[in-house]
């Protein structure tokens, strides 16, 4: 079974987009924009690492003059909900300081979406830069990555369907209780992490050792296979024990629907990235 | 299937000895076996020949130590009063398993059973049953001998039967009605116990005494112990039946002591030299050498009715406690076994609770899986309750078939510890936002693999009806662990539940005992790195 692609936006054909400055606005639902995107996009892919478009006849704008466009004018963020592979999608306009998402309240609500807190996440717009902040929401905010992340001990992440969790708290060392017993054990497999599926609906499913210091993640062939997951790649993604030993490192091997992790925190985002936010997949254009 | 008459493991047809505890099996001889053993019926008569005498029932407590299977076949016949236990004797001349189904057949409390009883008795030769008390002894003799000769050339079959008619003669006396009694006994001596009592009542444990006498030493036991010895004060309380003494005396480690005698191996007949502590036709432990460390504080439950404990489970297979409430004086046995299979000592358990632990003695103070304060165990009619005293690794079971899981369960299946959780159902939190997750295809519940307390290595989600536990096969594998059989448990569900079944396999599986649960007789299970073996006394 081959892997579906979630559709993605040419960053290209998003800036084309003028934006009006009122409030969060929301452009007709099926944007000029987001049909050439959902069409010229099926077989667009992002470089893991830079986050930009790969292939040939790539008409990147130049980085400098984006930057320096940033500086003098007050440019306005814009969010586009993809929508399937129609590409069926709203944009909105972060033209405020703060706009608010969640199911129920805020400037950007998506009635149907359970796992969406009422208020979920805020996209703050400062100097033409733009942040999220989850609102200690229950599902979180995932961000793809574009190059391998630090993770720690009980960080979230996507792979294709799976909701992941990074344990990487040491075992002890098998030493005897305070009153000098010892506690059967199974043999400790030589692992430096695990990592552990969580279920829709709560609870926990698979646990799988690392081997030794690395675990790679994918459809087939991998420490950690899904065989049934459509979304995922034969050869997905892999963590590797850091040098530290108190993180592990996530890289996603060139994955066709990408790799995302939980934020914690503010994090500020970038043109092309791509976010999920409950079941809602946003692309961020800045331009 | 044969089931161990000493364990109850299932043992399949062709095995000549148990693997469960290396007892013989009775196999081959008697076909009748595969029916009798299991069926709850034995446990009925036993207690119904206890029932017969007051004093008997004591005697049973008294004995206590010897385990129930292999005792029956010489042991029994020992015992005076009690019909059974002369059935048995019959019987186990012959075929130990054999013995033991008639006995259950006979055992059955009703007068009517009497005549069962002397079918029984028929079989292994003898025509006893006709004869009335008295003459009835005679034949016992009789068959006893054939079937002795035919087994075993040896003496101690003679000797036996000898020792089995006195008592009978004893406990005939004892009780007019039991004379009558009496010869019903020797067909099955449970015929005894109805016509005198019609008490119910209970108690297994004459068998169980019984039994242990023969393990000593043969049939010749019983007539010594009258004479000589008695360990317990249990034997005092008898007074009124003289006959229930000699039952005490079969209690193991006496007679051993007592009689040098008769080399004969209980299980087989075979006779040893001098000093051997082993048959060494069938690996049986010889009598003397029986390790019964303390003598057990013989408790004598001034109540005939008292003994009901351990009988019963003998059986093991089916046991089904009679609703006796545990009394004063109910005992068991912990037999230790060693990693040859031989026993390693023995545990005597009266009541209780009695703790256990690292902190209680010599040969468990050095094991370091046990904690100081470890469990305590409590008899009860049906087997020995277990109580976790710390968190830390429990009490296992080896399982024979299939048991009952439970969320938060623990095995062991090889070198791995194993838990089994249900998963939750799915939830929505209060302001209506659901989880967010990996698609649950229909997960049920979990098997973790456990590297220290609440924590796993791996873990595998359950989903549809079985989930398979191997070496190189199944849902949960560990290609490494040589001491998991390839194929070695599963875990099914159906609307009653959720089962965890061996398969079979080399080493078997443990499950923790779920503290304040009874383990029933007959169980091996797993204290810290000792396995012992639970039996009535």
């Amino acid at each position: 079974m081959g892997t579906m692609q979630l559709p993605t936006v040419s960053p290209a054909s998003a800036a084309s987009t003028p934006l009006p400055k009122t409030g969060p606005h929301v452009t007709a639902p099926v944007s000029a924009a987001a049909q050439v995107i959902a069409q010229a996009q099926a077989s667009q892919r992002f470089n893991a690492t830079t986050g930009q478009p790969e292939g040939g006849g790539s008409k990147a704008p130049a980085k400098t003059m984006f930057f320096g466009a940033l500086q003098q004018q007050a440019v306005i963020p814009r969010l586009v909900v993809i929508k399937g592979e129609g590409g069926d999608g709203v944009t909105y306009h972060l033209s405020a300081t703060n706009h608010t998402v969640g199911r129920s309240t805020g400037d950007i609500r998506f009635n149907e979406d359970l796992f969406l807190n009422p208020e979920h996440a805020r996209f703050t717009v400062q100097g033409g830069r733009l942040f999220v902040k989850d609102l200690g929401s229950v599902n979180g905010v995932f961000v793809r990555i574009k190059s391998p992340v630090q993770l720690e001990h009980g960080d979230f992440f996507l792979v294709g369907e799976q909701l992941l969790r990074l344990d990487s708290a040491p075992f002890g060392d098998g030493s005897p209780d305070a009153g000098g017993t010892y506690s059967y054990s199974s043999p400790r497999p030589d692992a430096k992490f695990r990592v552990v599926q969580l279920l829709a609906g709560g609870g926990e499913g698979r646990i799988v050792s690392a081997q030794g210091g690395m675990l790679t993640m994918g459809r087939e062939s991998n420490t950690l296979n899904f065989p049934n997951d459509r979304f995922i790649s034969g050869r997905h993604a892999r963590l590797d024990a850091a040098s530290d030993s108190h993180h592990v490192i996530l890289t996603d091997t060139g994955s066709r629907n990408g790799t995302f992790v939980r934020t914690k925190g503010a994090l500020e985002l970038y043109h092309g990235d791509y976010l999920f936010v409950g079941q809602q997949l946003l692309r961020v254009e800045i331009s | 299937m044969i089931n161990c008459s000493n364990c109850s493991k299932e043992n399949q047809d062709h095995y000549k000895f148990c693997l469960g505890c290396g007892a013989r099996l009775a196999g081959a001889a008697a076909p009748a076996r595969p029916v009798a053993p299991a069926t709850p019926v034995a446990a009925v008569p036993q207690r119904g020949g206890t029932v017969v005498t007051p004093s008997q029932p004591q005697a049973a407590a008294a004995a206590v130590p010897a385990a129930s299977a292999a005792p029956q076949r010489g042991g029994t016949v020992v015992t005076p009063g009690q019909s059974q236990p002369q059935a048995q004797a019959v019987a186990p001349v012959a075929v130990p398993a054999a013995s033991a189904a008639p006995q259950r057949g006979g055992t059955v409390v009703t007068p009517s059973q009497s005549q069962p009883q002397a079918q029984a008795a028929p079989l292994r030769g003898g025509t006893v049953a006709q004869a009335p008390a008295q003459a009835a002894a005679p034949q016992r003799s009789g068959p006893a001998a054939t079937g002795q000769a035919i087994g075993t050339p040896p003496q101690p079959s003679a000797v036996i039967m000898p020792s089995a008619m006195a008592q009978q003669r004893g406990g005939t006396v004892v009780t007019p009605s039991q004379a009558n009694t009496s010869a019903a006994p020797r067909t099955g001596g449970t015929v005894v116990g109805a016509s005198q009592n019609n008490a119910p009542p209970l108690v297994t444990p004459t068998s169980a005494g019984i039994e242990p006498s023969t393990r000593t030493g043969g049939t010749v036991v019983g007539a010594n112990q009258r004479t000589g010895t008695q360990p317990e004060p249990a034997a005092k309380p008898l007074t009124p039946l003289d006959v229930t003494m000699p039952v005490r005396n079969a209690a193991p480690p006496q007679p051993a002591a007592t009689e040098p005698n008769p080399p004969g191996c209980s299980a087989c007949g075979m006779v040893n030299p001098p000093g051997f502590a082993f048959c060494g036709r069938c690996g049986n432990r010889l009598g003397p050498a029986a390790p019964v460390a303390a003598p057990t504080p013989v408790v004598v439950p001034a109540q005939v009715t008292a003994p009901a404990p351990a009988a019963a489970p003998i059986a093991a297979p089916t046991p089904t406690p009679i609703p006796t409430a545990p009394r004063p004086g109910l005992r068991a046995s912990l037999h230790l076994l060693r990693e040859d299979g031989s026993e390693g000592g023995t545990l005597h358990l009266e009541d209780g609770p009695v703790p256990f632990g690292r902190d209680y003695g010599a040969p468990f103070d050095a094991d370091f899986y046990l904690n100081p304060q470890h469990c305590s165990f409590t008899v009860m009619p049906e087997g020995v309750r277990v109580d976790d005293l710390s968190e830390t690794n429990g009490v296992f079971r080896k399982i024979e078939g299939t048991i009952e899981l439970q969320h938060g369960d623990t095995f062991r299946v090889g070198q791995e510890l194993l838990y089994y959780e249900d998963l939750p159902e799915p939830e929505v939190l209060g302001d209506g936002t659901e989880r967010m997750g990996s698609p649950n295809p229909g997960y049920w519940g979990r098997i973790s693999v456990l590297v220290e307390v609440g924590r796993a290595c791996e873990a595998q989600p359950i989903v549809g009806t079985e989930f398979q536990v191997g070496r190189e096969r199944g849902d949960l594998t560990f290609p490494t662990d040589g001491y998991v059989s390839s194929s070695h448990c599963r875990v099914v569900a159906d609307d009653s539940g959720v089962y965890l079944e061996d398969r079979g396999s080399s080493n078997g599986t443990y499950l923790r005992v779920r503290s304040g649960t009874v383990v029933p007789f007959g169980s091996l299970v797993l204290i810290g790195q000792q396995l012992f073996h639970i039996k009535p006394a």
